[in-house]
């Protein structure tokens, strides 16, 4: 059999074994643009609390994103609800929005493992509703309340963990809230190296160079005027 | 030209100063920097309201000590060996220094501490490369290489000094060891913002800039160009010599070396000099050992430089622990002890450059500082009074210490048998510091157990206890001292005290030994 007939025949026989939910997944394997996210077609017929949200606060409401006109060009997506949309990961459709994002809606998706760092960045989150199964990342103190229903988990306001647990960071550091029940002590502006120990940069070079031309001049000089007059008896 | 002082005694008296100075500074710059060393150490310690700090890579990957006590503890260990090293040093440097060119050693002393400093504290922060073994190995080398200085330094300034005026110029002059560390203390504080690293580069490499001057600059004896001091500590230019008679062989490692003969000689004639070939050979260390006063200097350098080193060392602990001064103002304050050693050498050196005895000086200035200790024991937390009175205990005790390490080792190094051979000076300098710092050694070990067993009274005990031992060490050389010295004057209830002239002398020493035997019986 010739090659490209095979390799045809191939493709027919998979395209038609194939449910029609997997095409769609070969679309979120592609690269997300925030306006792919926004105008993809999700099976989520209920209204949803994002839309509510977004009627309710004014905000311009894009697809299943809704969207907060900060400057005359510029369009932060705040809430996005990816109910239905087949999702096995998340990183990819919110990898573009992460600080930005207020609520999002992943339930009625067949997600794989949910790690805590999979949400690293979203620390403007309030509204997080996952499929029952998972917890809120970050555990019951990471959020002040937390609503369990037949069909959803929903995480409600997180906690800013820096406060609430009274942290002091080490010296010449200060906290900083990275993902909801995640916090960590960073360097302040100007300090570096391990512990932030280290602030500013020594002139090496400067240094160097000063040091070995006033050592040659001094030793040049001092050897013109006292061991030049040495007497070499042998 | 006939000179007391040239210029060559004006650049010697500065970069000898100087070279002792930076070894100093880079030798504080471990001290002042060990907190900060700790930090890079360990990893963070844990308050009530952190569990671990994160991120780890940020806060606890270093784990060479779990926590900072055993980092304070391993950094006592690397003063103990530096001590001992040093203290070992010495006696091997002093030889060294005699029969090698002096000059050389200092240099390469210089240069040789300096990288293995900057070996210690830059290389091994930079590659990361954090291991006990390799920091006290490289500490135990930085400790021999230290003791180059003292020995060559003081033996250098020996050589161009005589004995008349070499009191007043030596107590000025051992103030560069606190220059050293005022100068080491300030340039650590510049730069230990960036880190200790670049503490280190900034003091060793200072170190390693001196030591390539004093190679090129440094002329180590007068008779290097030409110069020879005659009896009347005046400097001629020794041109009516022919210097090319002159076996020099500084450079060579033979021991048996051909010099001119001695300085009055070749003043009174034109002698044919290769009739009177003296050798002189740089002696051995029991030689030097065994020359008078040697042994006693040195066993009361040893307890000496315990009270002086202990003193010093763990005063901030003790303003710090009995009156809650801050650490920094505790360490401010040892600054008015060196200022007291400095003034205390310097009129303790003028005094007995003017009596010609040293040890009349020393023994009464002991004696004054054991209730100094006392006072200062007992006294409050009031940060003038407590200055003043270090001030006082600093020139008793630190003036003494000086004027032993200093001005009396050259004399011993230059007396009796060896008058005129240079090649002792180094010797018996490093016999008496290395003495004095095992004594120190002894002292670190001993004032923290009697501190924590018996509190800081007995420890001022102990330093009075150890002063007395001092004064009884030099106490023999005070008696014969004073007998010379009263040979040399006489009282007449008429006339009053008067020295003797040597036309007299003969006749009133035997009528004054009649009077003295008559006294005693």
């Amino acid at each position: 059999m010739d090659f490209p007939i095979l390799t045809l025949k191939i493709c027919v026989v998979f395209l038609a074994l194939t449910p029609a939910e997997n095409t769609q997944s070969w679309d979120t394997a592609r690269k997300f643009s925030s306006e792919n996210v926004c105008s993809r077609i999700c099976k989520n017929e209920n209204v949803s609390f994002l839309q509510l949200y977004c009627v309710e606060n004014d905000l311009e409401l894009d697809g299943h994103c809704c969207k907060n006109r900060t400057k005359p060009v510029a369009l932060d997506i705040i809430g996005i609800d990816l109910r239905g949309c087949n999702l096995s990961d998340i990183k990819e459709p919110i990898s573009s929005m992460l600080s930005t994002l207020i609520i999002l809606s992943i339930e009625e998706n067949p997600l794989n493992q949910l790690k805590d760092s999979d949400f690293h960045g979203l620390t403007e989150m309030r509204y997080l509703s996952l499929p029952p199964t998972f917890q809120c990342p970050g555990g019951s103190e990471a959020w002040s309340y937390i609503n369990k229903t037949n069909m959803s988990i929903i995480c409600n306001n997180q906690v800013d963990l820096c406060s609430v647990h009274n942290v002091t960071c080490p010296s010449n550091s200060f906290c900083n809230n990275t993902a909801p029940g995640l916090y960590e002590c960073d360097c302040k502006p100007g300090y570096y190296g391990y512990k932030c120990l280290r602030k500013g940069n020594f002139p090496t070079v400067q240094f160097s160079i000063g040091l070995a031309v006033s050592t040659v001049v001094i030793s040049i000089f001092l050897w013109i005027f006292q061991r030049r007059h040495v007497k070499k008896n042998l | 030209m006939r000179r007391k002082v040239t210029f060559y005694h004006l650049f010697v008296f500065i970069l000898t100063f100087l070279s002792y100075s930076f070894f100093h500074a880079a030798r504080k710059t471990f001290s002042n920097v060990k907190s900060t060393i700790s930090e890079e150490w360990t990893p963070t310690f844990n308050n009530e309201t952190v569990n671990t700090t994160k991120p780890y890579a940020l806060w606890n990957k270093r784990h060479l000590f779990e926590n900072d006590k055993d980092a304070e503890i391993f950094l006592g260990v690397l003063d103990a060996t530096f001590l001992i090293s040093y203290a070992v040093g010495l006696y091997i440097s002093g030889m060294v220094g005699d029969r090698l060119d002096m000059r050389k050693v200092l240099a390469f002393g210089m240069c040789s501490s300096a990288l293995s400093i900057f070996i210690f504290g830059c290389v091994l922060e930079w590659v990361h490369f954090y291991n006990k073994y390799v920091y006290v190995t490289v500490w135990v080398c930085n400790g021999l290489l230290q003791s180059t200085g003292w020995p060559t330094v003081v033996a250098v300034m020996g050589n161009w000094f005589g004995h008349t005026s070499r009191g007043l110029v030596l107590g000025l002059w051992s103030a560069c060891a606190s220059v050293g560390n005022i100068m080491g203390a300030f340039m650590v504080s510049s730069v230990l913002d960036y880190g200790y690293d670049y503490a280190f580069l900034f003091t060793s490499s200072i170190l390693f800039g001196g030591g390539f001057i004093i190679l090129f600059g440094l002329v180590s004896t007068p008779t290097e160009v030409g110069l020879k001091e005659n009896s009347n500590g005046e400097f001629i230019k020794s041109y009516n010599i022919d210097t090319s008679r002159t076996t020099f062989i500084q450079d060579d490692a033979d021991v048996d070396l051909t010099d001119q003969a001695d300085a009055p000689l070749i003043e009174d004639s034109d002698i044919d000099i290769s009739e009177v070939k003296v050798e002189i050979k740089a002696i051995s260390f029991c030689q030097a050992l065994l020359l008078p006063g040697v042994i006693l200097y040195s066993l009361s350098y040893a307890f000496l430089k315990l009270v002086n080193y202990s003193f010093f060392f763990w005063l901030p602990f003790y303003l710090v622990a009995s009156f809650n001064w801050k650490a920094t103002l505790a360490d401010q304050i040892s600054i008015w002890y060196d200022v007291g050693g400095i003034i205390g050498g310097t009129i303790a050196g003028v005094v007995s450059d003017l009596c010609k005895h040293r040890a009349v000086v020393v023994v009464p200035m002991l004696i004054l500082s054991i209730p100094a200790l006392f006072v200062y024991g007992n006294s409050s937390g009031v940060y003038s009074m407590n200055a003043f009175l270090m001030g006082v205990t600093g020139f008793f005790i630190g003036g003494v210490a000086n004027l032993i390490s200093a001005a009396i080792s050259a004399d011993l190094g230059q007396q009796g048998p060896i008058k005129g051979n240079n090649k002792a000076l180094a010797t018996v300098t490093g016999i008496v510091d290395g003495t004095g710092s095992v004594g120190a050694a002894i002292g670190q070990i001993l004032v923290p157990v009697i501190q924590t067993k018996l509190g800081w009274k007995s420890v001022f005990i102990f330093f009075m206890i150890t002063i007395f031992l001092t004064t009884v060490c030099v106490f023999p050389i005070f008696i014969r001292e004073i007998r010379t010295i009263k040979s040399q004057f006489t009282y007449r209830w008429n006339i009053g005290l008067q020295r003797k002239s040597l036309l007299e002398d003969n006749n009133i020493e035997q009528i004054s030994d009649q009077t003295e035997s008559e006294d005693i019986q």
